[in-house]
């Protein structure tokens, strides 16, 4: 949310040019979408090279053996097999030549290969220029933006989308600078003209585009003159956040069809262009958060309601619209949600080791709990799939099974109902039924089960369809399934097929964490000893009693985050517990960035009155979260931080936190270096089950 | 400035949209100016394209200079190899994407046009900042066009990121006979601003391709220095970001 406060003001583009350019924004957003699933299928890969084999923090392994492949390695030259990068002894065949002489293991060649391929070389620069802020991604986030509001605008959704955007009119949007002030008025007044220099070149410039494309040539002299001024300008909007500026106001005040649709025009790819402003942005961004906490709030029930007309096509309209869930009531909804988590994904752990007979059956978390009959899978499932751009919806019409297996072979009974997934979601809202066809082994559905999806969203997903018995007395069965990952399917075509149903699918319940990309986060530690705590703060009489520094954990930003919200994005937050205490105590979240899948949150996290001793034995897990307003939120993914394997005793439950490679060394060289920030970036576990 | 053969429309800033791009063969996609059904062509055609993911790096280029120096018919030229006479003012920013086969990969261009016209200054500056490579452009019959080349390479070392290349064109060298600026000043100023250099021409397809290849040869080089000689960023944007790398390592290597 915060760095959609500035804004470049473009009131000085007509329609017709705004028009222009939000169509090439769009092909824009097309081709940043596509690259983003691009970028996320090749680090997908990575994640999977670096877990093949590769020597883990915690294990016990010979120091002869190859650190990627475990082949053991032979008695000679030692030195010569290590990596140059990852010191890891690496055997021949792990290699990869890089230049004469000079080689890479497998992993860090991937990852150099990476760098090159996802364009990081080029980006990742920015993030060591502390002065040029994240403009790129400020881009991003607000391209992202565009899709509810630039797509090929007919009057009518512009109408559509005026309300969002007068509404986002309302936050306390950082003073423009003067030249925008004046060029903000239709017809500007000439006290305004004698504003700045600036002022008049701008405006001279524009008047003379009007008669003559001739009588400018466009040298960028005055524009660095602009540079300057917007310098001075977004400081001193730094200093002082006002009301909504009087640029707006000659549209925004009054009312009518019309000037709803000139809203929308004069707010055309504000963020887009703030790109000048982000550049100043980090000096900025504290002083907004102060003040725009509480308007922030204001903002988001404005939000909801306008959401809640978008969704009308979505199939959110599931839940009961107008419902405020209480602050209270829907923080205990994600604490709820994460421990059915765990639960879930501990109890299908379990059942691997245990029992195979109830494999999966138990993965489901609202139904399937229970064992069921093993029953002999057989038969074909007949179905098509459809995508609906427009209404940002997947159609998968059931036709038929054909040939199933009676789930009592004796009695000859089957009552076959199909259930889909989109997984890796397994909760009541990716979850479908069709109707119970009685008596019968080749059943005729033709029933469509709909799901509301952003298309970006959907290339992530698996679609699970499995067939059930109904057993009204007894245990529903099992008998078959089909997985289609969506990323390799055509989903436009709307072509029937015919799938064989196969049986429970081996480890379907994730074995790695991380087998599956979901993003990252990155974040700053910093332990703060003692003194210079209390020096902080002054009535440190606890302090004294406790003997305890503070832990500051800097919650920057999260980078591809999965979207769940249709136009590709996502409403994230973070949150926070330092295990293993789970209690309010704990608890810290932050504020929710909307509408961007690349949040920055520049939010910290303090814990007071801990000391050294105490966090060897503690875990921070930070999950990130996409905000739901009438339903339970969704998990996007965590990292669990700690020192390895640290024994952690919950309640009664008693478990070992699973923190590996960049989770362990970041919270390690925290301890290490108390009293200066260790910065890092996270992948995030797909669960958090323990 | 003499345009007699590149004719000129004049924008009525009120209207652009009269100032609509002629429609030239053998060009389906892209340009901005075009109807509601065109667009929906375009986006069609677009992610078609678009979705051809079968390519290694992607480069975002950016070309900019003064008004009517060419940048336009330059994109064309190279991306659809058409050219037309007349002329009409980018509004804002457009793009085209191309993808060529350079040094045994197949590198992505989306190469942004943009507006030289002052007002749209702020819009354009806003691209600067993800754009791995430039090319500067100034007319060779226009000496306006060339003086103002200094302050478009100051524009690109406040807005651009390191590690950005430049290429200096001189545009429209095909006019000869009203070529105001000597190719040796050209090349002269390319030096003092440590940009490389050509003279090119839209119209008779003079170095255009040249001008890409070389763009994306030397941005290759710069990714490959800072990639394969520095270990640092290969292990990862953490690391670079931390003071002291080598605490992290101990725990993995054995």
């Amino acid at each position: 949310m915060v760095q959609a406060m500035d804004t470049i003001n473009v009131s000085f583009l007509t329609d017709s040019e705004r028009e222009l350019i939000l169509s090439v924004l769009h092909r824009d957003e097309e081709l940043r979408r596509l690259e983003e699933q691009r970028v996320k299928r090749l680090k997908a890969e990575l994640l999977d090279i670096r877990r093949k084999g590769a020597k883990r923090s915690n294990g016990n392994y010979s120091e002869h053996s190859c650190g990627r492949c475990q082949e053991p390695l032979g008695r000679l030259a030692a030195n010569s097999n290590q990596c140059p990068v990852c010191k890891h002894q690496v055997c021949r065949n792990c290699r990869t030549v890089q230049a004469k002489e000079f080689w890479l293991c497998s992993v860090c060649a991937k990852e150099a290969d990476l760098k090159k391929c996802t364009g990081d070389w080029f980006y990742d620069q920015r993030v060591n220029r502390f002065s040029t802020a994240p403009g790129h991604d400020i881009v991003r986030a607000s391209l992202r933006k565009r899709p509810q509001t630039k797509k090929r605008e007919t009057t009518g959704e512009v109408l559509l989308n005026s309300p969002e955007l007068n509404s986002s009119q309302t936050l306390p949007v950082p003073r423009p600078r003067l030249k925008d002030l004046a060029l903000g008025q239709k017809s500007p007044s000439s006290e305004h003209l004698q504003q700045s220099d600036t002022n008049l070149a701008d405006n001279a410039s524009l008047s003379s585009s009007r008669a003559d494309t001739d009588s400018f040539s466009g040298t960028p002299s005055t524009q660095r003159k602009e540079v300057v001024n917007s310098l001075s300008g977004t400081v001193s909007t730094a200093s002082s956040v006002s009301p909504p500026p009087k640029t707006h106001s000659p549209s925004g005040s009054s009312t009518g069809t019309e000037t709803s649709s000139l809203v929308h025009q004069i707010n055309i790819c504000p963020e887009s262009l703030n790109d000048v402003d982000g550049l100043f942005k980090k000096s900025v961004r504290r002083v907004h958060k102060i003040s725009d906490f509480k308007p922030a709030s204001v903002m988001d029930v404005r939000y909801e309601g306008t959401e809640n007309t978008a969704a009308s096509m979505g199939d959110r309209s599931k839940s009961v619209p107008g419902l405020n869930i209480d602050e209270e009531e829907e923080e205990e909804d994600i604490d709820n949600l994460v421990s059915i988590h765990r639960r879930t994904v501990g109890d299908s752990t379990t059942n691997l080791h245990g029992s195979s007979s109830t494999l999966g059956s138990m993965m489901s978390v609202y139904s399937e709990a229970g064992d069921y009959d093993i029953v002999d899978v057989s038969g074909d499932i007949v179905f098509s799939l459809h995508y609906d751009e427009n209404m940002q919806k997947l159609s998968v019409l059931i036709k038929e099974c054909r040939g199933l297996a009676y789930a009592d072979t004796a009695k000859k009974k089957c009552n076959p109902y199909v259930k889909s997934y989109l997984l890796p979601d397994k909760s009541r809202q990716s979850k479908k039924k069709t109707a119970i066809k009685r008596n019968t082994i080749n059943p005729s559905y033709n029933e469509t089960l709909k799901y509301s999806i952003s298309r970006s969203q959907l290339m992530s997903r698996t679609l699970q369809l499995s067939v059930w018995h109904y057993d009204r007395f007894g245990h529903n069965a099992f008998l078959g399934e089909v997985e289609i990952p969506l990323d390799c399917h055509d989903i436009d075509s709307n072509q029937e097929e015919c799938v064989t149903l196969r049986g429970r699918t081996g480890n379907s319940s994730t074995p790695s964490p991380f087998s599956q990309y979901k993003g990252e986060l990155v974040i700053s530690l910093k332990y703060v000893t003692e003194a210079k705590a209390a020096g902080e703060k002054p009535r440190g009489k606890k302090a004294k009693v406790d003997a305890g520094g503070e832990l500051h954990v800097l919650i920057k930003e999260a980078k591809n985050l999965c979207a769940m919200k249709a136009g590709g994005t996502s409403d994230s937050f973070v949150k926070g517990y330092l295990l293993p205490s789970t209690g309010k105590s704990t608890k810290r979240k932050t504020q929710v960035v909307k509408k961007t899948v690349n949040p920055h949150y520049d939010h910290t996290f303090v814990y007071k009155d801990v000391c050294l001793e105490q966090l060897k034995g503690m875990c921070l897990e930070l999950t990130v979260w996409d905000r739901e307003a009438t339903s339970s939120n969704d998990f996007l993914g965590g990292v669990r931080l700690s020192s390895g394997a640290v024994r952690l005793k919950e309640g009664k439950r008693e478990w070992v936190a699973d923190s590996t490679g960049e989770e362990v060394s970041l919270w390690q060289k925290m301890m290490q270096f108390p009293d200066s920030w260790a910065e890092g970036s996270l992948p995030l576990r797909s669960s958090m089950g323990k | 400035m003499d345009l007699s053969r590149r004719k000129r429309f004049v924008q009525n800033g009120s209207s652009p949209i009269s100032a609509v791009r002629p429609h030239l063969e053998g060009r389906t996609e892209g340009s901005s100016a075009h109807t509601l059904e065109m667009a929906k062509a375009d986006h069609r055609f677009g992610q078609r394209d678009g979705s051809d993911q079968n390519f290694d790096y992607m480069f975002k280029l950016l070309i900019i200079g003064n008004s009517s120096v060419g940048k336009t018919s330059f994109l064309f030229r190279y991306a659809d190899d058409s050219f037309s006479n007349s002329f009409v003012s980018t509004v804002g920013i457009d793009f085209k994407v191309k993808t060529v086969y350079r040094n045994d990969k197949r590198v992505k261009l989306q190469i942004w046009d943009t507006a030289g016209q002052e007002r749209y200054r702020t819009i354009t500056t806003a691209y600067y900042r993800g754009a791995m490579g430039f090319i500067l452009m100034y007319d060779i019959t226009n000496e306006e066009s060339f003086n103002a080349v200094q302050d478009w390479a100051t524009q690109i070392k406040t807005y651009s990121w390191d590690n950005a290349q430049v290429i200096l064109v001189g545009n429209k060298c095909d006019m000869a006979d009203e070529r105001v600026i000597p190719v040796e000043k050209g090349k002269h100023l390319a030096d003092q601003l440590g940009f490389e250099y050509y003279e090119a021409s839209a119209k008779e397809n003079i170095n255009v391709r040249q001008v890409f290849e070389r763009l994306v040869d030397i941005i290759c080089v710069k990714m490959s220095e800072r990639v394969d000689t520095d270990p640092s960023v290969v292990s990862g944007a953490k690391t670079t970001r931390l003071s002291d790398k080598p605490t992290q390592l101990p725990q993995n290597c054995c």
